[in-house]
């Protein structure tokens, strides 16, 4: 592939880890590197293979099959018990240390990573030296390819298509040429339309870039209308950096390993207490939290609580993490406990309705309030009332105007 | 005293009349309590924001 063409136009890299959850096992046990290795899930009821390397494909592994199957096909093959947890930390180790060498980092899905690059080939020297920067930022063991384009889809193309530790550029100019043999299966889209591209003959770019862009959307709707666009070279997809996001968390490692559902919720307990003491925490409120369990044997648990408001008060912070907690099913003895809080909001109170207005209490709240008003000149109970809800000044926003009950409506 | 600064913002609005510019600070005091204080930028007024 001649990539000659004016590289400095390259704006945006893509770092590909295929097979990203073997890869980080292969990192924790790097004598297993080119073994036949295989992961699956200890949680699920029924335990299959949900990745496997390709050493493993190669004696007849596939994804789906069931341990017994694989102990048939090849009872050398290496199973290990997966750790989303542990993947989803090194993926997090990976941006950060990539956001040393550029602001503007994306994350895509586990292993792959998008980096812009404007801007950054003078401060590096070079194009050149900036891709072997980003490279030599990875452990060479997870086995990176790093592709440069234009675009979003092109520079991941790019680093799919090249070696791992190597860089692939494919210039603006180049981008049509060198998308046309692709395959139609690394279109981001669902894989009943990829499915559909195979049934009627679709099989590469090239395929798809000769149709008519109105036939392609009329058969294919919008999604359609984007795989043409992306075979064309065409991405309008900016990249959208990381935001800075206020994390905060607590762990707490258990003096014993313990399988006792009540100790866990006992430790979450203290964690919640320890969030809600801290700075950047308090007089705030919580909109979601993740308890990470860390299990015996390198294993790990993982769930987002996402509550239905802004939580501020550690009592019900806590009730509503064990109830949705009381269910879990975990295959090993915890370890370490760790408790985050995720949205932090400046939601610091909340006007509650008055629910006994629909009752005969009501009747006696309304007389009670009159005779108030009669006897002072004003009603004493007011309401908030939102007046310009989108004001940029506070004071605009709302109104508290008096309370005057009637017997039609509640509130 | 103040502990932290939570936010800090500033607001340019109804240049059209009469026109109010103000920078906001989020703070977190001492006590553990959070009250929102803004400077008003035409006068040098400072104030605390009650609503």
């Amino acid at each position: 592939m001649d990539t000659r063409g004016r590289v400095d136009e390259l704006t945006v890299a893509c770092l590909f880890i295929p097979h990203f959850p073997l890869r980080v096992e292969i990192l924790r046990h790097p004598e297993l590197d080119g073994a036949a290795v295989g992961l699956t899930d200890p949680t699920a009821r029924r335990r299959v293979i949900i990745a496997c390397s390709s050493e493993a494909i190669e004696r007849g592994v596939r994804v789906g099959m069931s341990l017994r199957e694989v102990l048939v096909v090849d009872p050398t093959v290496v199973i290990l018990n997966a750790n989303p947890v542990g993947y989803r930390r090194t993926f997090e180790s990976l941006l950060q240390r990539l956001s040393r060498h550029s602001p503007g980092i994306e994350a895509g899905e586990l292993g792959c990573i998008y980096i812009d690059l404007r801007g950054l080939t003078r401060q590096a020297r070079g194009l050149d030296a900036l891709a072997e920067a980003l490279l030599r930022a990875i452990p060479p063991i997870l086995r990176p390819r790093l592709g440069m384009a234009t675009t979003k889809f092109t520079a991941r193309v790019a680093a799919q298509h090249g070696r791992a530790g190597q860089v692939h550029k494919v210039p603006a100019a180049f981008a049509t040429a060198f998308l046309a043999p692709q395959s139609v299966d690394l279109l981001p889209v669902s894989d009943a339309m990829k499915l559909q591209f195979h049934r009627l003959g679709i099989a590469q770019l090239r395929d798809l870039t000769r149709l008519p862009l109105a036939k392609v959307q009329s058969r294919f709707g919008a999604e359609g209308r984007r795989a043409w666009e992306l075979a064309n070279g065409q991405d309008r997809e900016p990249l959208v950096p990381i935001p800075f996001a206020e994390r905060v968390s607590e762990r707490l490692v258990l003096p014993a390993t313990t399988t006792q559902l009540d100790l866990i919720l006992l430790g979450l307990q203290q964690l919640a207490a320890h969030l809600f003491r801290h700075p950047a925490v308090v007089g705030r409120g919580i909109r979601a939290a993740r308890v990470q369990l860390l299990l015996e044997d390198q294993q790990s648990w993982e769930r987002v609580i996402a509550f239905k408001g802004v939580v501020s008060e550690p009592l019900q912070f806590i009730t509503l993490l064990t109830d949705r907690l009381r269910q879990v099913n975990l295959s090993g003895a915890v370890v370490e406990i760790a408790l985050e809080a995720i949205g932090l909001s400046s939601e610091i109170a909340r006007q509650f309705g008055f629910p006994t207005l629909r009752s005969l209490q009501s009747q006696r709240l309304a007389l009670a309030i009159r005779e108030l008003t009669q006897r002072y000149g004003v009603s004493p109970i007011y309401r908030v009332v939102e007046v310009e809800p989108w004001s940029r000044i506070p004071e605009r926003r709302h109104a508290l105007m008096s309370f005057v009950p009637s017997t039609s409506h509640s509130s | 005293m103040v502990t932290a600064i939570h936010e800090v913002w500033r607001i340019d609005d109804e240049w059209w009349r009469e026109p109010i510019s103000r920078r906001y600070y989020r703070l977190l005091l001492e006590q553990g309590s959070v009250c929102t204080i803004y400077q008003d930028l035409l006068n040098n007024a400072w104030y605390e924001q009650r609503a």
